[in-house]
Formats: structure tokens, C-alpha cells, sequence
């Protein structure tokens, strides 16, 4: 936890001496977000040395990226350099998407004693029954669509706006959900190897049979209510 | 037990290698190349052929401390083989299962779509190549013709270093970085490359996602290495560039590399010859077609004029 907020504190200071020029010309930098449990918290589902390298080390890069990038296609911008501007893209949607999906990922976890785990209610909790028929069903094909991904990337449980169905999709590497519909992320899985490779090695399923059981369900939820309404 | 299979394919004197470490420099001809679709194991009493798990060409313990044994023993042992067995789970009984795997490989993918097996036949594919790639005592600098091509092509061995390192470091997600000989024939039915020459010839760096491999693009793949976060992370954890670096400095096989080159070349002047060949055969057709073919379409057109 001491190592964390002393991170914390690091990346912050990184973040605020960039951004004081950046603020000048109006741009706003990403920060990291802190965790809202300890890296040790979710084992043994995860271990404290995967959650520690998964946010000091994997998202912190994707935010250093992603405000590095956003400067340069402030530049670019400011030039009229339209090919600088179009090459800049894969690195926004790579590090901007990896900021945004790793900041999703942190709040759908919760440790055991937080009720992480603990089955959906209320309205979420009905319309999953009624979509997939059962909260098994839902998490039988979230575990199988992952472990099936190609690669690196994601497997998503979402709300679609329009249709307001619930659905199950995949993206590759750090594409974010939006970039398969008007979708709104309830709980997205990490898949990338970094997110269980020094616990579960190559048993991909494993890791995803565990993670249910520090899944933040009260959390989608939340935001189902909010989404759906 | 992983050391003890390993053993016993190895012992195995029908399993054939790509680059066999002897009797390859000096030999020009295609065969060593083909020689990769023999590593599969027939039997004189079952129909089905199966591809197999070869082993890397030392030990797995040999390549440390720059690459661990527990990182051989789950990259080989757990994914490698893996993709071998899915492969050959998938392929039984159809019409893909008597092909080599580079045939494979090409047929599943299918112009761009990839088919159900491709995943697993390309990632068997680059497996064995990456293991070939790296040798215990390996990096330094090339030499002869490999290091002549990499001063034309890039400038100098530095600038290919770091132009190889940049596409490693760089591939979004799981993939692959690529040295590999681009011999540059446009052969897309409609179209030939209108003046081709030696200039065309060159080395080249290509990045690729995920399991695809330079073979679906028509070029020679000389050397690989496999920047999945498995590759890596039980020794160098998020430390990408590290991984990169040290497999550039002390575990390239540039011998492996430099044969490789000399294959690929004298497949791509065979190859070369072959296509002259076909092109003289048709033209030559057509031109003994043609005259008939004229006189009927024009015998028809007349009489219809004079209906």
C-alpha cells in the first residue's frame, strides 16, 4: 500500500509538471487512477504482484503514452500537419484505449470482503436472467468468448443503448468497447497475458474462472441503473 | 518430462529440420527449404499424418540466464505444443491433413479471412522458427553477404538493429517482429511488375499481429522474434525493450539467419526461372491459339455482316 501511494504520488508529479504546460495552451493530461483496494486484496483470485505490475507498470505506460501522443497531435494540429495527425491515431486509440479499458477493469474488481463475487440484484440481476437465462449461462460464455480471443485484448459484458439488450463482445488489444457499437461497459476482463500470466502461466481458462469470484457485480449494476434508465 | 519428450523427438530419425546446423552452407538448391514439410511422422498403417512438436535445437536450460528454463518449458512445452495439437485436432480428415505446414498456412489464411486453423498452423509455424532463430552463445554481428545486404539495405548492421528493435518494441498487442527477404514479384493475375530488378531483392523489417507470419505476404521469413507477452514475462515482466535487447545481443543465431538467406535466394532465382519458363510456355500457346481463334471470330462476324 506505502509502495502504491509512493507511485501514486510519482506518476501525479510526472502528470502536473507536463500538464503545467500543457494547461497553458488549454490541453488536459491523464493521471493514473489510484486503485480502490489494495494490490494484494483480490488473492488469491489474483495476486498482489500481478495487480502491481498491472497498474504501476502497464496502465501507468499507457498513460504516459497516451498524454505524450495527445501533446504531439496538439503540435500537429497547431502546424496544419494532417499526416502527423493521422499517424498519431494508433497510438491515442492504443494508450487512450488502454487508459480507459484498465480504468473500467479496476472498479469492476472487488476484493471477497467487499462483496466481490457476490451475484447482481435487482434490476441487473433480472434482465440477466432474461437475456441469457441464467447469471451461469452469462458467465459461461464470457469465460469461453475469452478464452477463445486471439491474442491480446478483452471480453466485454455491455449495455446496448439503442436496443437496450445486453450483450457479450470481444475486442482486440486495447480497443475500447465503443468501437463495437453504442455500447456501455459493465464489466470488461482483461485477457492480455500481463493480466494472469505470472500466476496462471498459460492456463488462460483458470484465470478466467477465477476472477468471478472477485467480480464487482453491485458495481455494473450501478451502472446498469444508470445506463438503462 | 518435457526434457524427456523432447528427447525422445529428437532421438526420432524421421522428424527432418529446417536448417540443419551442418551440410547447409555452400548448397544451393530448394530442397532444404522443403524440407520443413516433412515434419510430420507418417505411419505405414494409418492414413492420418500428424504434425509434431519439434524440439528446439538445444537444450532448454541451454539459453540462460537470457532466457529462463521456465520460460522454454511453458513457451515450448505448454503453448508450442498447444498449437501443434489444436492444429492437428482441427485438420484430421480433411483435405488439409496431408500438406506441409507451410502450405497450411498459406491455404488457412485465406487471402486475408483467415480459416478456423490458421491461428494454429502459423503460430506452429513461427514457434519453430523463433526456436531456430536463437542459438546458446548467440547475438554479435553477421557477416558475408547477410552483413553486405544489411549495409545496402538499411544503411549499416546498427541502423537494422535498430530498425528491427523499433518494429519489436512497437507491435500493438501479441505479434511478431520480421527480418525477411522481399524478392518482389507482383504476380496478381492480372498484373506483372512491369520492370522488375535486382533492386527489388532487399531486406526488410515487417511487424506482424498476432499469429500471422511473412509467408501469407510472399516473402522470405530470415529471422523472427516473438514479442507475445508469454515470450517474455515470467524473465522481463512489462520490460519489453529489454526482452528485445537481449535477444538482439546474445541470442540471435546469425548462422541460422545467414542460411536461411542463402535458401531464400536461391528459391527466389528458381523461382524466378520457373515463372520465365511458364511465361514462354504461354505465350508461345497463345500465339499458336490465336491465329485460329481470330479467323473463326472474324469467319462468323463476316457471315453475319452478310446475312
Amino acid at each position: 500500500m506505502a509502495l502504491r501511494s509512493l507511485v501514486c504520488r510519482k506518476s501525479l508529479g510526472l502528470a502536473s509538471s507536463s500538464s503545467f504546460k500543457l494547461h497553458f495552451r488549454g490541453l488536459q493530461t491523464i493521471s493514473l487512477p489510484d486503485l480502490p483496494y489494495d494490490y494484494g486484496a483480490l488473492e488469491p483470485a489474483i495476486s498482489g504482484e500481478i495487480m502491481q505490475l498491472h497498474h504501476q507498470k502497464h496502465h501507468q505506460t499507457y498513460v504516459t503514452n497516451y498524454n505524450k501522443a495527445v501533446e504531439q497531435l496538439h503540435h500537429a494540429m497547431e502546424k496544419g500537419d494532417s499526416s502527423a495527425v493521422v499517424k498519431l491515431q494508433s497510438a491515442i486509440k492504443f494508450n487512450g484505449g488502454g487508459h480507459v479499458n484498465h480504468s473500467i477493469f479496476w472498479k469492476n474488481l472487488s476484493p471477497v470482503s467487499e462483496r466481490g463475487g457476490e451475484s447482481p440484484h435487482g434490476n441487473l440481476g433480472w434482465a440477466i436472467d432474461e437475456h441469457f437465462g441464467s447469471l451461469d449461462a452469462l458467465i459461461q460464455k464470457m469465460s469461453t468468448e475469452g478464452a477463445a480471443l486471439q491474442g491480446s485484448g478483452w471480453v466485454w459484458f455491455g449495455l446496448d443503448k439503442e436496443s437496450k439488450k445486453l450483450v457479450v463482445e470481444t475486442t482486440a488489444n486495447q480497443d475500447p468497447l465503443v468501437t463495437k457499437g453504442p455500447l456501455v461497459p459493465l464489466l470488461g476482463i482483461d485477457v492480455w497475458e500481463h493480466a494472469y500470466y505470472l500466476q496462471y502461466k498459460n492456463a488462460r481458462p483458470d484465470y478466467l474462472k477465477n476472477i468471478w469470484k472477485v467480480m464487482n457485480w453491485k458495481y455494473a449494476g450501478e451502472v446498469y441503473d444508470k445506463e438503462h434508465s | 518430462m518435457v526434457a524427456a519428450a523432447a528427447a525422445a523427438t529428437a532421438a526420432n530419425p524421421l522428424t527432418c529440420s529446417l536448417f540443419p546446423s551442418q551440410g547447409l552452407r555452400g548448397t544451393t538448391s530448394g530442397l532444404q527449404w522443403t524440407k520443413r514439410q516433412c515434419t510430420r511422422k507418417g505411419s505405414a498403417l494409418t492414413v492420418t499424418a500428424k504434425f509434431e512438436l519439434k524440439p528446439p535445437p538445444y537444450p532448454m536450460n541451454a539459453l540462460e540466464p537470457h532466457m529462463s528454463k521456465d520460460t522454454f518449458e511453458y513457451h515450448w512445452g505448454k503453448h508450442h505444443r498447444a498449437y501443434v495439437n489444436n492444429l492437428n485436432k482441427q485438420i484430421e480428415g480433411t483435405e488439409l491433413d496431408d500438406m506441409s505446414l507451410d502450405d497450411v498456412v498459406l491455404i488457412t489464411y485465406n487471402k486475408g479471412d483467415p480459416l478456423p486453423a490458421f491461428n494454429n498452423a502459423a503460430q506452429a509455424w513461427n514457434h519453430e522458427f523463433f526456436w531456430e532463430s536463437m542459438k546458446p552463445g548467440g547475438g554479435g554481428k553477421p557477416s558475408g553477404e547477410l552483413l553486405q545486404l544489411m549495409e545496402r539495405d538499411f544503411g549499416s548492421f546498427d541502423k537494422f538493429v535498430g530498425e528491427f528493435k523499433s518494429a519489436a518494441a512497437t507491435q500493438f498487442g501479441s505479434g511478431w517482429a520480421w527480418l525477411v527477404y522481399k524478392a518482389n514479384r507482383l504476380d496478381v493475375g492480372n498484373a506483372v511488375n512491369p520492370c522488375p530488378s535486382e533492386e527489388d531483392k532487399k531486406l526488410v523489417v515487417v511487424k506482424s499481429p498476432n499469429a500471422v507470419n511473412p509467408l501469407v505476404w510472399d516473402y522470405y521469413p530470415l529471422l523472427t522474434i516473438d514479442v507475445w507477452e508469454h515470450a517474455y514475462y515470467l524473465d522481463f515482466q512489462n520490460r519489453r525493450p529489454d526482452y528485445i535487447s537481449n535477444f538482439m545481443e546474445r541470442l540471435v543465431s546469425w548462422d541460422a539467419v545467414s542460411a536461411r538467406l542463402e535458401v531464400a535466394r536461391a528459391r527466389a532465382a528458381e523461382r524466378e526461372i520457373e515463372e520465365a519458363r511458364k511465361r514462354k510456355e504461354e505465350e508461345e500457346g497463345n500465339f499458336t491459339d490465336k491465329e485460329p481463334a481470330e479467323i473463326f471470330i472474324d469467319g462468323v462476324a463476316d457471315d453475319s455482316e452478310t446475312d
